[in-house]
């Protein structure tokens, strides 16, 4: 499924609220199920675990391992950014999209420019490598916004006295 | 280069347990890796590794016309190869899993193919620039299959010129480790530090002086090797 296609899914199932009021606009924004909050980080420890076990790793170890901790990156930053997608109003959904989709392509292109390599068993794994990298940093950013998003949900559900 | 069949075996095994851990390589692996075309994922295949949108097709074109167990089965695959993307094909990766493992004739397929790939186009460039020690060939070779050839950036980093160049062999292949080793030691990417067991391993031999690669085992990643 192409990022695009995503991105544009996501924006299709945010898209119904604008007209609507504000409880409906909040009922519509929900697209992730409450309660629903799929984890990576078992993987990611077994990965971790699994290569600091490991003495004597060879290029193909390497190579699978590193890969595997760049899509599980890539994974994480795709549920960061629905549930982000999810706390923001229109036109900030409208504007992450955009930013995301230019960071996508600048990802490409910033994890092929680390490749030193010219073919060779080094090179998928110094592109992997730069990819987890870049994604990690970008990850970053997005749990920050997303934590001060719902911080300040909170503070506005406190002050307006709603439930949870 | 001109190197007994002992002293390519010994090549051939050292650099094999470097990329796979064992001895003979892997015939049969498969890993899939976001680095096709455009990034796209695609298919690694083989005791060296070759890729979907590399050269498989042409490694099983001669499989397929060298009439071995599975090249029935592989022969409707041949024209697909590089053109429609093969790597969720359940089917065609079982095929080639069961090939490399189970079939000699694949794995005397893929000698003669990867000797032809990255084997000989080494020893081509260290004849070239007048290398002839066994050592000087596995050094070459190694970077050949690691790095996909003798990386220009790295060799301005040492002073000594190629023999063809009037410089002294075993000079330059020590001032090519060392740099190597320097690079994937230091680089940005960290877990390239993890791949220094190879110029490490060359450090060794030469400190022992096993330039004619007769001093047998080699430690290769705590496996010995004895080009056997």
């Amino acid at each position: 499924m192409s990022k695009k296609f995503i991105g544009l899914l996501v924006f299709f199932l945010l898209s119904p609220i604008s007209s609507a009021g504000q409880d409906a606009a909040r009922e519509c924004r929900t697209i992730v199920p409450k309660g629903w909050t799929p984890t990576l980080e078992q993987a990611q420890i077994f990965i971790e675990d699994e290569s600091a076990a490991k003495e004597r790793k060879n290029q193909r170890f390497l190579t699978q391992t590193s890969q595997g901790m760049a899509d599980l990156r890539d994974a994480q930053l795709f549920i960061t950014y629905v549930r982000l997608m999810q706390a923001l109003d229109d036109e900030e959904r409208h504007d992450l999209f955009d930013d995301q989709e230019r960071w996508l392509s600048a990802r490409e292109k910033s994890a092929r420019a680390a490749v030193d390599s010219k073919g060779g068993s080094l090179e998928p794994l110094e592109f992997s490598e730069a990819f987890r990298k870049i994604t990690e940093e970008r990850l970053a950013v997005l749990e920050k916004r997303l934590d001060d998003k719902q911080t300040a949900m909170e503070i506005n559900r406190i002050k307006d006295g709603r439930q949870p | 280069m001109k190197l007994t069949a002992k002293q390519k075996r010994t090549c051939e095994q050292v650099v094999n347990v470097f990329e796979t851990g064992k001895i003979h390589g892997n015939y049969g692996a498969i890993s899939i890796y976001k680095d096709g075309p455009h990034k796209i994922r695609q298919i690694t295949y083989g005791r060296s590794q070759t890729t979907e949108y590399g050269n498989l097709y042409e490694l099983v074109q001669l499989y397929v016309d060298a009439n071995g167990t599975y090249s029935d089965q592989l022969g409707p695959y041949v024209e697909k190869i590089g053109v429609t993307p093969l790597v969720d094909d359940k089917q065609f990766r079982k095929l080639l899993r069961d090939a490399g493992r189970k079939d000699p004739v694949m794995q005397r397929v893929q000698d003669d193919f990867f000797d032809k790939r990255y084997f000989q186009p080494a020893m081509v460039w260290g004849e070239d620039k007048g290398f002839s020690l066994p050592l000087s060939a596995l050094v070459i070779y190694d970077s050949f299959i690691h790095s996909g050839s003798i990386l220009y950036f790295l060799r301005k980093r040492f002073p000594e010129m190629p023999p063809a160049k009037g410089g002294d062999e075993k000079t330059w292949i020590r001032q090519y480790v060392d740099a190597r080793q320097d690079w994937l030691a230091n680089h940005q990417l960290t877990i390239l530090h993890a791949t220094i067991y190879r110029t490490q391993c060359f450090k060794g031999e030469m400190a022992r002086g096993n330039w004619d690669l007769s001093q047998l085992p080699i430690d290769a990643n705590g496996v010995d090797v004895f080009g056997e």
